[in-house]
């Protein structure tokens, strides 16, 4: 279970997150929705580590992750699959699941390699493409690389940052469909999206960040979908 | 003909110590994305310190190798917490000129150390010439170039096969996304700057040894040869540094013959200002200058 405890996360004096309470828990999708600079990608970082909260805790399953490096909070069970993807490019598809389980190679070659077989099997096309370069493959490929390339991590959650941006509708379906399958495999997930139509469809339980601060929390039915949708891409000031 | 063939084997030959020279910098350029001009300088000092034991101590070669490979590696550490680790958050033109700074005070540093132009460096061999067929090989650049082309399938096994060469190239590649793997990035930096250096002190230690001299401006010499044989060959990519160093030795050893020593650096430059002019991205390098531009239009 990640917990997220009144989390601030300032940009030199500018706040972009303030004051961001979430559950995610274990075994379920929980999706966060919310616009453009309402602070999604912030959070996605903040908790991962690459950036630092100025108040607040996260925690893993009970372990404080707030002031660790994303090395350490890597080791500890929480892989991203990161906005745009950012597979390496010049890496085989191979490489680039290899850099996944980083914090395991060279200590256990054969789980690495039981892992990466999975990866083909959930990933067909990765199959195919294992010993081409990642800058070669189409879009959802790509998309599907770089969950593979987190899952190879063993995490105990898997963060989604906007898992559908840039993809065709079908891909898409696609990757929703490969969000579900995990979920139902175990992995607890943890989606940041702005699709909110998909996201609802496949959430247990979902957020709606405005503006830095958590404006809804609940189920998918409580809201009517189409103030969700509306507040996800525009906010809620309404005329 | 077999003029034309003997300086392409001299170039070769010459031109292996550039590609190792090379390599330095595109290793560098490509994990940090920023120049260490002051790479040159840091073997010189390195060099220095070899020369100093071989000089005051009558030291053996294997000796002097050994101190001047260690003695660049800790210039370089030194430069790498100075110009890149402490202002790895800043611009790159922030690392680029204090790299500049520091070449200065190596320089001094090392005409305290030596305050003499010239001293003598211990010869690789004393052996001559070797004849095959209607072609003469120097001994000491064929050890040089052997010693080149065994430093590079090792630095390419590194890079390619181990857990190190992994990280290396994930940060070359995107270092956001090797964070987000739990790579540690200003480790990888620091330890392919180690790596980097220990490099550049074997590529000294054989020029030198080949030149039996050294002085201070070996480190200007160095950094210059380095760069022109990276920018020929592409920056960031490892295959460039080799194609560009050779090319680079071929081309100065044929103007040599054929124009005269005049006209041996200028060639080169000229050839440089070509190469940038028809594809900027450098001989092998095209492809991922191309990439790089995609990708920001992409973000």
């Amino acid at each position: 279970m990640l917990t997220v405890d009144h989390v601030v996360t300032a940009y030199g004096m500018i706040k972009a997150l303030k004051d961001v309470s979430l559950i995610a828990e274990s075994g379920k999708i929980t999706c966060l929705l919310g616009p453009n600079g309402a602070g999604k990608t912030t959070l996605m970082f903040t908790i991962a580590g690459i950036l630092k909260a100025q108040a607040g805790t996260i925690t893993l399953d009970g372990t404080d992750l707030t002031r660790h490096s994303p090395v350490k909070i890597v080791e500890h069970g929480l892989a991203l699959v990161p906005e745009n993807r950012l597979v390496f490019p010049q890496m085989t598809v191979r490489e680039n699941l290899e850099t996944g389980a980083y914090s395991r190679v060279g200590k256990h070659r054969k789980g690495i390699a039981d892992d990466m077989d999975r990866m083909f099997v959930h990933f067909p096309p990765l199959k195919e493409r294992s010993d081409q370069l990642a800058g070669t493959l189409s879009g959802g490929e790509q998309q599907m690389l770089a969950i593979g390339r987190a899952l190879m991590a063993r995490p105990r959650i898997l963060l989604m940052d906007e898992p559908s941006l840039g993809l065709a509708p079908l891909i898409v379906k696609e990757i929703f469909r490969v969000v579900e399958e995990l979920n139902q495999a175990g992995v607890t997930i943890f989606l940041v999206e702005q699709n909110a139509r998909m996201a609802l469809r496949v959430a247990h339980h979902f957020y709606l960040l405005e503006q830095g601060r958590i404006t809804f929390s609940g189920s998918p039915g409580e809201l009517e979908e189409e103030e969700v949708i509306h507040r996800a891409y525009l906010g809620s000031q309404r005329d | 003909m077999t003029d034309f063939i003997q300086n392409c084997i001299d170039g070769m030959m010459i031109g292996s110590g550039y590609a190792l020279l090379a390599i330095g910098f595109t290793i560098i350029f490509g994990v940090m994305r920023r120049l260490n001009l002051s790479y040159g300088p840091s073997i010189m000092l390195g060099a220095f310190v070899g020369t100093l034991l071989y000089v005051q101590f009558q030291m053996q070669l294997l000796t002097v190798a050994v101190a001047t490979v260690i003695g660049v590696i800790l210039v370089g550490m030194y430069v790498e917490r100075l110009c890149f680790w402490a202002i790895r958050r800043g611009a790159a033109v922030a690392s680029l000129v204090s790299s500049f700074a520091i070449w200065m005070q190596l320089e001094e540093v090392a005409t305290v150390l030596l305050p003499e132009r010239t001293y003598p460096f211990p010869p690789l061999t004393d052996t001559g010439l070797i004849e095959v067929g209607p072609f003469f090989l120097r001994s000491d650049h064929l050890i040089m170039f052997v010693v080149a082309v065994v430093l590079v399938a090792a630095v390419h096994t590194v890079l390619y096969r181990t857990r190190f060469g992994l990280s290396v190239r994930a940060v070359s590649e995107h270092p956001l996304a090797a964070r987000f793997m739990g790579i540690n990035v200003d480790a990888v930096m620091f330890w392919a700057f180690a790596l980097v250096s220990a490099i550049g002190g074997v590529a000294g230690f054989l020029i030198l040894a080949t030149d039996q001299q050294v002085t201070p401006y070996f480190g200007l010499w160095a950094t210059f040869k380095g760069l022109i044989a990276m920018m020929l060959g592409g920056m960031g990519s490892l295959p460039g540094a080799i194609v560009g160093g050779l090319l680079l030795g071929m081309v100065e050893t044929h103007s040599l013959w054929y124009l005269g020593n005049d006209y041996k650096d200028l060639s080169a430059y000229f050839l440089l200002f070509l190469i940038l002019v028809i594809r900027p991205g450098g001989i092998l390098g095209q492809a991922r200058l191309e990439q790089e531009r995609a990708a920001f239009r992409r973000v």
